[in-house]
């Protein structure tokens, strides 16, 4: 039913209702699904849509329609635990109090502090939840440490898109003008419905990336929109009528950007006046393209030389022309090239900055900006001892963490010094989520001598290398903003509104703000407990809406005027198309991008000074047949993986009974042929094995897949089995990151092969039984 | 009317299989876990043509209403005429509810085929 605009009512029979959007945990990347959440007498009842968000229109997403389940879950931990480190690995797990918690904590942080030094703390931050925003202020302004690690192997999510659009393009992430800023979305004066929407190395509908409402393809799709999908998957997307796919062998995309880039040059078909203004480099990206002619791309990278041509063509000539572009950039040795040639063919064929094409976000806005400043909490010898920074400027310019291979390396060796303290901030990586060689990792991880968890059930990470535990908070049990995109193109940002307390659960903010009084007060001077240490709920409260009425500030809102509003488009205050054409991108004002050259360079300034070949080139992916021939007998096949499902994001819905019901087990996707000559079929357990590891699934065979190649489920653990050491819920059953080597990354310190390395597959009776 | 008919209409081309119809339903109803009011089915993928393009795939999903949401949503149902949340949430918004009258016409607006689902 509808309830109106307000933030929240209460109803006749008490039931109470509240306006919110979400961001995981759980559920979601954040794109603030406009809902209802429906309680009564504090309890959850259920989530619903919410018809007036522009952009979700009352849709939700099964995971967090499933949030009453996930929030009253038997296995969800909802008060403070401690455990001696001794018992590392068992369930000896006892409950104690937030205020013993912050005592210990904060002992034991000054304690490594003044012993070790800050740098001898490190966060691990996970991946796509709100901690996003939480786990860099964690790490730089309470802890005071510049070691903020998120563990996959050559940061190989999101991050290197963001410092490629960074150094190349020099603007926020370019997203795909879905019309999310503005108010009138499809229907707006100012936008116009994409012709063509090259969706690269995406999955969006189920993934909805950094904040993407990838079910806006389909509402586009009815509107006239095609597809031209390019994936070593046909996806449910490109199946359709009048869409096209290129059916890339995985790994080999930077080839296929280079040729249809060339076939565009070859046959003027380009938005010459554009690329002729804003291009540096025009000429020898020219010259690099032609090496890449199309039966040569076409023999690389198994697609019909006549499909790129189309392609091309397309791409060339029709307008507008929207880009989406996906986790497949990041997970490539390769794929700094492949983001800067996606760059530069969305600037050939007119989309940058217009309607219908690619929006460009400032470098960083709102929490994304005052993330970055959390640096300044530290000085600058501590932030020269930032692991890897030194070594890897490519890496270390655009992100502010680690550089993670680096990371493991350091933890192994304590080499250039030893790490004694570690905080998981949302992060289950043991869990196939994102480290390579996890094994590794969960051995060193031993030596770290206090380590606290911040989650919301008891993880196989946290079983493992735990001493405390901190219970967090649902998007519906705490107030936050989302802001898609982490603030580096924020297409829309809305408000979580709280609705319910369960338990001692406590947001990410909350934990950085009690953390912070008593750590780096001037850093975090908003909460303000009555008796200057005791946890104060009220106070607790008050320093929330404090802490984000400052964010908001330069909006010229507080926070309960925020809450009233219920979402900010960009498109109502003040978005502009084209911005380099104003002077709203470049810090002086100038047009032009925010660039050495302020264009936007094919020839990289940047990728010159820091070693790496100025222009994209493609490099064969070096755990392939091809390139190891030698292994070709023993592991004949490639595997991909990291694709995502409606049931889960990533590690995180395992233990919830109706989303584990649409998938059950960990799924490998296998061609029918390569079936058959593996004697293998549907449903049969297999392992699939290379020379760095196993891991088990069940098999789906099926023909969106070709021959030869894999497509393995991540994000797996059985939170039914024994979750104490060594079994750890069975996390190593069906650990797909066992299989992707580790620091085998580009020359930029970005990008590793979780998309694509050499593997075979044999039939086995179960997950458990040879 | 007591003996008003409903259906949900099915804009099948576009329905994409996201199960938020499936979860929305057991969430409304407080059905238990192996219960369904809305269970979506799947066709294909398979090849029906040369090439690799769209038109050479069929690959579709139909969330089928069971007799539990025709006993809620149906002929003299507790929730006759509201909008399930199943409708509401679906993520490629391709379902429709109301009166068999209204879903008839509303399907013979649309030029591409349709699944109508008498409750």
């Amino acid at each position: 039913m509808a309830y109106g605009k307000q933030w929240q009512t209460v109803m006749e029979d008490g039931t109470v209702v509240t306006r919110s959007n979400t961001w995981s945990p759980p559920g979601s990347h954040p794109v603030g699904y406009g809902v209802k959440v429906v309680t009564k007498d504090g309890e959850l009842i259920r989530v619903e849509g919410d018809d007036d968000n522009p952009i979700t229109t009352g849709r939700v997403n099964a995971m967090n329609l499933a949030l009453r389940e996930y929030t009253y879950a038997p296995s969800r931990i909802i008060h403070p635990m401690k455990r001696n480190p001794e018992d590392r690995g068992k369930d000896k797990w006892v409950q104690t109090t937030w205020d013993e918690a912050l005592d210990t904590i904060c002992d034991k942080v000054r304690y490594f502090q003044n012993t070790y030094g800050p740098e001898s703390i490190v966060v691990f931050g996970g991946t796509g939840r709100e901690a996003c925003i939480f786990y860099y202020a964690l790490t730089f302004s309470v802890l005071q440490s510049p070691n903020c690690c998120y563990t996959q192997s050559g940061w190989s999510c999101y991050g290197p898109r963001c410092s490629i659009a960074d150094y190349v393009l020099g603007a926020g992430y370019p997203e795909l003008d879905y019309a999310g800023h503005l108010p009138g979305s499809y229907q707006d004066p100012r936008y116009t419905v994409p012709k063509w929407i090259v969706v690269w190395g995406k999955e969006p509908l189920p993934s909805n990336g950094d904040g993407f409402f990838g079910h806006c393809l389909v509402d586009l799709m009815k509107l006239g929109t095609h597809i031209i999908s390019i994936d070593p998957r046909i996806t449910w997307v490109g199946a359709h009528d009048g869409n096209i796919n290129l059916q890339v062998r995985p790994q080999t995309d930077t080839a296929l950007a280079l040729g249809i880039m060339n076939l565009m040059f070859e046959n003027e078909e380009y938005d010459q006046e554009f690329a002729e203004k804003w291009i540096y480099g025009l000429d020898d990206m020219k010259a690099r393209a032609a090496e890449y002619p199309v039966d040569k791309v076409a023999e690389i990278t198994g697609v019909p030389a006549e499909d790129i041509k189309r392609v091309a063509h397309i791409v060339g000539t029709e307008r507008p022309i929207g880009w989406a572009w996906g986790l497949a950039f990041d997970q490539n040795k390769n794929g700094v090239q492949l983001s800067q040639a996606f760059i530069i063919l969305a600037a050939l064929a007119g989309s940058i900055d217009r309607p219908g094409g690619l929006t460009l976000g400032p470098p960083s806005a709102l929490l994304g900006k005052w993330r970055m400043e959390q640096r300044g909490a530290m000085d600058d010898e501590v932030w020269s001892k930032r692991i890897g920074a030194a070594a890897w400027p490519g890496l270390s310019t655009g992100m502010a963490t680690t550089q993670p291979d680096e990371t493991l390396n350091t933890m192994e060796t304590d080499e250039p010094y030893a790490l004694k303290m570690g905080w998981f901030n949302s992060s289950n990586f043991l869990t196939p989520t994102c480290s390579a060689q996890p094994k590794r990792w969960h051995k060193a991880l031993q030596k770290l001598e206090f380590v606290v968890v911040q989650d919301l059930t008891m993880t196989p990470t946290a079983m493992a290398v735990g001493d405390y535990f901190l219970p967090m908070a649902t998007w519906a049990e705490h107030n936050g903003i989302v802001l898609t995109h982490y603030g580096r193109n924020t297409v829309f940002m809305g408000p979580m509104n709280k609705a319910l307390q369960v338990g001692e659960c406590k947001s990410d903010v909350e934990i950085c703000l009690m953390f912070g009084q008593r750590l780096n007060p001037s850093w975090w001077p908003w909460y303000k407990p009555a008796d200057g240490k005791s946890f104060d709920e009220a106070a607790l409260a008050t320093a929330v809406e404090d802490f984000y009425s400052d964010q908001l500030k330069e909006l010229g809102m507080d926070w309960k005027q925020f809450q009233e509003e219920g979402l900010y488009q960009p498109g109502a205050h003040g978005f502009e198309y084209e911005k380099y054409e104003k002077g709203l991108l470049r810090f002086d004002g100038e047009p032009g991008f925010n660039t050495i050259t302020g264009q936007i360079e094919a020839y990289s300034i940047l990728y010159e000074s820091w070693g790496e070949d100025p222009l994209p080139y493609y490099e064969e992916p070096n755990y392939s047949p091809i390139s190891k021939p030698d292994f070709a007998g023993q592991y004949p096949l490639i595997t991909t993986s990291g694709s995502r499902r409606y049931s889960s994001f990533h590690s995180e819905h395992r233990h919830v009974p109706s989303l584990r019901q649409i998938d059950p087990w960990p799924w490998v996707q296998i061609n029918p042929e390569t079936a058959e000559e593996y004697g293998i079929t549907d449903g049969d357990w297999c392992e699939v094995y290379n020379m760095f590891g196993e891991a088990r699934f069940k098999a789906e065979i099926t023909p969106v897949i070709k021959p030869g190649i894999l497509n393995c489920a991540h994000g797996w653990w059985f939170p039914e089995q024994d979750g104490e050491e060594p079994n750890l819920f069975g996390v190593w059953k069906s650990n797909f990151n066992s299989l992707v080597p580790h620091f085998n990354v580009g020359k930029l310190g970005f990008g590793a092969p979780y998309k694509g390395v050499m593997c075979n597959v044999r039939r086995v009776r179960s997950l458990d039984q040879d | 009317m007591a003996d008003q008919k409903y259906a949900l209409l099915v804009d099948y081309t576009y329905f994409s299989g996201n199960h938020a119809a499936e979860i929305a339903c057991k969430e409304e109803l407080g059905l238990p876990i192996d219960q369904f009011g809305i269970k979506e089915v799947e066709v294909g993928p398979f090849k029906k043509g040369e090439g690799n393009d769209g038109d050479a795939w069929e690959w579709f999903y139909l969330p089928c209403p069971t007799s539990i949401f025709s006993e809620h949503w149906g002929t003299g149902g507790d929730k006759a005429g509201q909008r399930p949340l199943a409708v509401q949430v679906e993520e490629s918004a391709s379902m429709y509810y109301g009166t068999l009258e209204d879903m008839q016409a509303k399907m013979a607006e649309f030029d591409r085929p349709m699944v109508l689902f008498q409750l």
